[in-house]
């Protein structure tokens, strides 16, 4: 049956409207399921952490007052490394600072004007304050105070420098920022030249559209993308760069739907954090808060003008516009935007002429990596319990640490340059298997056990080994002044009570223990005949020491050792008395702190505080001590080891211009493989170590190989500081004594000596004419 | 010009002169009485700013009486002293600043601030038993007492024949460590 042909195209049309009602239905649901799916977007993203943000890890802050050395080149080098510019007239912006040459009305031949950087310390924020700094004709601080006639203050911080980003798989540094904590003409900036309709449209912006149509049009190029501010934000939260046309509707579908949701403040905020700025590295610098850093050295409210323009100017194209690499083309850009500012009544003329005179005023790029990398792996693996590693890439923690920025740069200077320098007068030690001669340094703080400078290697970027940790070496004669406490020291100490004047024989013998034998030798096979217990460690007489260790006891030496904080595993055998064990740089530098310390264990101290985003510390780490020795002991080992600077083998360090009160001890292990020298002022104790890094013969001695390691350092480091003397403690005498005879000294001693004595054992006769008519010592041991 | 003559006229008239050994002995009684006089006046000066003198037997009344304030007054007084009469090194006077202000803070109940500062104290000088004895009533103020304890150790072998020193010691082991249960001995290792 033929069926009529109106009733046929009546089904069909049904059929396709039922098609159509079903596509309908089915559009309307993906379309329903796609606003559900980005409603949920946004609102997670925006209700979320929308950024990793990489937690940072700063030194110390610096420490100024009165006495301090502030003209000097490592005090520029602090400087200048936490981006402070040398300007000629007074500094009138936070970041500056001049030297003024003289000044008649305070009668003080310099001064400092040193405009201080806000800083948000834990617990506290220093706005940012200029100082009036009065200095004497050395360069050093009498006075100071809060501008020109203000307040007189006695110290103040230089903040911390940054030392390490933990940044995450982006590698984006980015600080947040409040909307209303964004100044008014940077706000006014952006939304001038990136959309200036953005409080007016809801996401797209058809006039904007059409206009930027229209010019691309007549350029026939693409000048204007037309996307406001809304639809930028949507493709860099949730889209890609990819130029088409589904990915533009995307990008407008989620703006309107953004703006439905979302306050216009909220949008502008998000996009102010949001947005990349330039490169630091191979680090994205994202956000104006990050960006004003990074460029300006300064907060974004401490903005002008122009540099508010600058930066909004650089959203277009951040790499092509750099203020750091292209400032002529950044400041063309700064200029269009005062422009559209100006046409756009944001600005009038004469601030607009005011701001387009303003000079550029970045402040130049300092990179925060490449140096205290062996100490930002040691914080990482400190922090790491409590820290994951995640945790430290997202959360943005501020870690404060201990370390003295400018004590680094002159530690890896030191490291750097004089194993150069060996590597030049001793041709010997450059090997054709790459394997290249070693160094590392730690200094720290005795009296508080303050980490403040650790190089691990001279290379960090050719190896990554810590030496200052992981090197277990032989101490060599590092370690005598352990045997040396033990001889001299109190009962506290020792049973077997020597005096520093006591004598001994460097005669060979062979030590007896446990069915085996020792036989000490000295380090030039000289032989000195009978020497002091000061002149035993002063010339480092190996034999000597082995003969006091041997009468003091091996098993005593070992637990003194444990005690100062070698670890447990130290055997008592005959030969630690020389320093045949194998321990790092790290714990020479723990023992040593014991005598610097005046006989307290400090436990080291690395990380200080780690605070939050919002400032709130999560983790403070308070100095931990430990009265191990007496104080007199501790005292009586500094005095023995001040010898070893003047008369004995550490003598270098002054002719080389090391003058300070100071106490050390040179090391080299067995075959020449290890050169040490471990030393400490009161304030600053050092231990450095240079040594192939595969047992190998370096064939110097710590006084040639690492001595001037560490004076360079020492010098270089105390340059600002003004000396200070050891602390003498109640107990100890100190009395001028016949070197030879031990006894009191008159004017008929051809020779004289300070020597320190515990009280009780001051000798009472006297040397010279009178004293030959006297019994002498008739025991030379007591 | 005033001539020799005219200002030192002994020397013009050899008869008067007295003998040679006479005169060698009277210049050297002289010098002998001028280096005393010194020795005296060094020795005279207090071991530490406000240590001696009014300031220290006030102190030690202070202390007896039981005012642990007493001893803020006390640091003061160091502080101008050293300012005043440059006794000081740099450190040691930077030090004692350090410890004023965190006496301060601590009275705002800024313990921890007051903690930072004291630890800076420390670091600048290793010597001052101002930074013990605050650090260690800052302990106590943070509810800590026994972390304290070590920097009473500290003042216990630093200086054990002040008496001002060993009084606020004493003080300060009466009133904040016996009542916290902590034992009151300080001597020796055990801390």
């Amino acid at each position: 049956m033929i069926r009529p042909r109106w009733l046929v195209s009546r089904r069909f049309l049904a059929y396709a409207l039922g098609l159509l009602l079903l596509a309908g239905l089915a559009g309307g649901l993906l379309a329903w399921r796609f606003y559900l799916q980005t409603d949920e977007l946004l609102t997670g993203h925006f209700a979320g952490q929308r950024w990793d943000f990489p937690s940072r890890i700063y030194s110390d802050q610096y420490a100024v007052y009165p006495g301090l050395g502030v003209d000097g080149e490592l005090f520029a080098w602090r400087l200048k490394r936490r981006g402070y510019v040398e300007v000629r007239d007074r500094p009138e912006a936070r970041g500056e600072y001049r030297y003024v040459a003289a000044d008649g009305e305070l009668g003080h031949p310099r001064r400092l004007e040193l405009f201080l950087r806000s800083f948000d310390f834990p617990g506290r924020r220093e706005a940012g304050r200029l100082l009036d700094i009065r200095l004497d004709a050395g360069g050093r601080i009498l006075g100071m105070h809060e501008g020109p006639g203000g307040e007189e203050i006695y110290s103040f911080f230089l903040e911390p420098v940054m030392l390490a980003g933990l940044h995450g798989e982006l590698r984006e540094d980015r600080r947040e920022m409040k909307i209303a904590e964004v100044p008014a003409p940077l706000v006014r900036a952006v939304v001038s030249v990136e959309d200036r309709r953005f409080f007016e449209h809801r996401g797209i912006d058809l006039r904007g559209l059409a206009r930027a149509f229209l010019v691309n049009l007549r350029s026939g190029r693409v000048r204007q993308g037309g996307s406001t501010l809304t639809q930028q934000l949507m493709k860099n939260f949730f889209l890609d760069n990819e130029r088409t046309l589904t990915r533009k509707a995307r990008e407008a579908v989620m703006a309107v739907m953004a703006e439905r949701r979302f306050s216009k403040l909220e949008i502008l905020e998000n996009y102010l954090n949001e947005i990349y700025l330039g490169q630091k590295g191979g680090v994205g610098v994202h956000g104006m808060w990050e960006a004003s850093a990074w460029y300006f050295g300064r907060e974004p409210r401490e903005l002008s003008l122009g540099q508010a323009a600058m930066l909004a100017g650089v959203i277009r194209a951040p790499n092509y516009y750099s203020p750091h690499r292209h400032p002529e083309r950044a400041i063309e850009r700064r200029n269009v935007v005062l422009r559209v500012l100006l046409d756009v009544g944001e600005i009038d003329h004469r601030t607009y002429r005011r701001a387009l005179a303003e000079a550029l005023g970045t402040v130049p790029p300092v990179a925060a990596t490449g140096s205290a990398s062996h100490f930002t792996d040691f914080v990482r693996n400190e922090l790491k319990e409590n820290f994951p590693a995640e945790v430290l890439k997202r959360e943005g923690y501020s870690i404060f640490t201990t370390l003295d920025a400018g004590f680094q740069h002159a530690a890896e200077r030191a490291v750097a340059e004089e194993l150069d320098r060996l590597e030049r007068d001793y041709p010997t030690l450059v090997r054709e298997q790459g394997d290249r001669i070693e160094g590392a340094l730690v200094a720290l703080n005795p009296r508080t056990g303050r980490i403040l400078a650790m190089v691990g290697g001279r290379d960090y970027g050719r190896t990554q080994f810590n030496r200052v940790l992981n090197a277990r070496r032989q101490t060599g004669s590092v370690f005598k002044p352990v045997v040396m406490l033990a001889a001299v020291g109190s009962e506290e100490v020792g049973r077997v009570h020597l005096l520093p004047t006591s004598r001994v024989t460097d005669e060979p013998f062979t030590w007896d223990y446990d069915g085996k034998q020792w036989s000490p030798a000295n380090y030039s096979d000289k032989l000195y005949g009978e020497v002091t217990v000061r002149e035993s460690l002063e010339r480092s007489i190996n034999t000597a020491t082995a003969r006091i260790a041997r009468d003091v006891g091996i098993e005593e030496i070992r637990d003194l050792a444990v005690r100062l904080g070698v670890d447990e595993a130290l055997r008592p055998w005959p030969a630690i008395s020389l320093g045949a064990y194998e321990i790092s740089p790290f714990d020479v530098a723990r023992v040593y702190s014991v005598f610097a310390g005046g006989g307290m264990k400090a436990e080291p101290l690395g990380v200080a505080k780690v605070v939050d985003r919002t400032g709130k510390v999560i983790e403070g780490n308070r100095l931990e001590f430990e009265r191990v020795i007496p104080a007199v002991d501790a005292y009586l080992v500094t005095h023995l080891l001040e010898g070893v600077m003047e008369r004995g083998t550490g003598r270098r360090a002054r002719t080389a211009g090391f003058t300070r009160p100071a106490a050390g001890k040179t090391g080299t292990s067995n075959d020449y493989n290890d050169a040490w020298f471990a030393g400490y002022t009161p304030g600053l104790l050092a231990v450095a170590w240079v040594g192939f890094d595969k047992a190998g013969h370096v064939g110097l001695s710590g006084a040639t190989a690492a001595l001037p390691v560490w004076t360079r350092f020492m010098k270089e480091a105390l340059e600002d500081r003004p000396p200070s003397a050891f602390e003498v403690p109640a107990g100890i005498e100190l009395v001028e004594v016949d070197p030879r005879s031990g006894l009191l000294a008159t004017v008929a001693c051809k020779d004289t000596i300070t020597e320190a004595f515990l009280e009780d054992d001051v000798p009472t006769q006297h040397c010279g004419a009178l004293g030959h008519l006297l019994p002498r010592q008739a025991d030379p041991w007591h | 010009m005033v001539p020799l003559a005219t200002c030192c006229p002994g020397r013009q008239t050899p008869g008067t002169e007295p003998l040679p050994a006479l005169r060698v002995v009277a210049r050297l009684v002289l010098l002998c009485s001028l280096l005393l006089v010194s020795a005296c006046t060094v020795a005279s000066l207090p071991r530490f700013p406000g240590a001696g003198g009014a300031a220290g037997r006030a102190g030690q009344e202070a202390v007896k009486s039981g005012q642990l304030a007493r001893a803020g007054l006390l640091l003061d007084e160091a502080v101008a002293a050293a300012a005043a009469g440059g006794q000081l090194g740099a450190g040691r006077l930077a030090s004692l600043r350090f410890v004023a202000r965190a006496r301060d803070l601590m009275t705002r109940e800024r313990n921890e601030e007051a903690l930072d500062l004291l630890e800076r104290s420390m670091g600048l000088d290793g010597g001052s038993w101002y930074t013990w004895l605050y650090m260690a009533e800052a302990w106590r103020r943070g509810g800590d007492p026994a972390r304290g304890r070590v920097y009473l150790e500290k003042l216990d072998g630093r200086v054990p024949d002040d008496d001002r020193l060993a009084l606020e010691i004493e003080l300060l082991r009466r009133q904040v460590y016996l009542p916290a249960g902590l034992t009151g001995e300080f001597s020796g290792r055990d801390g």
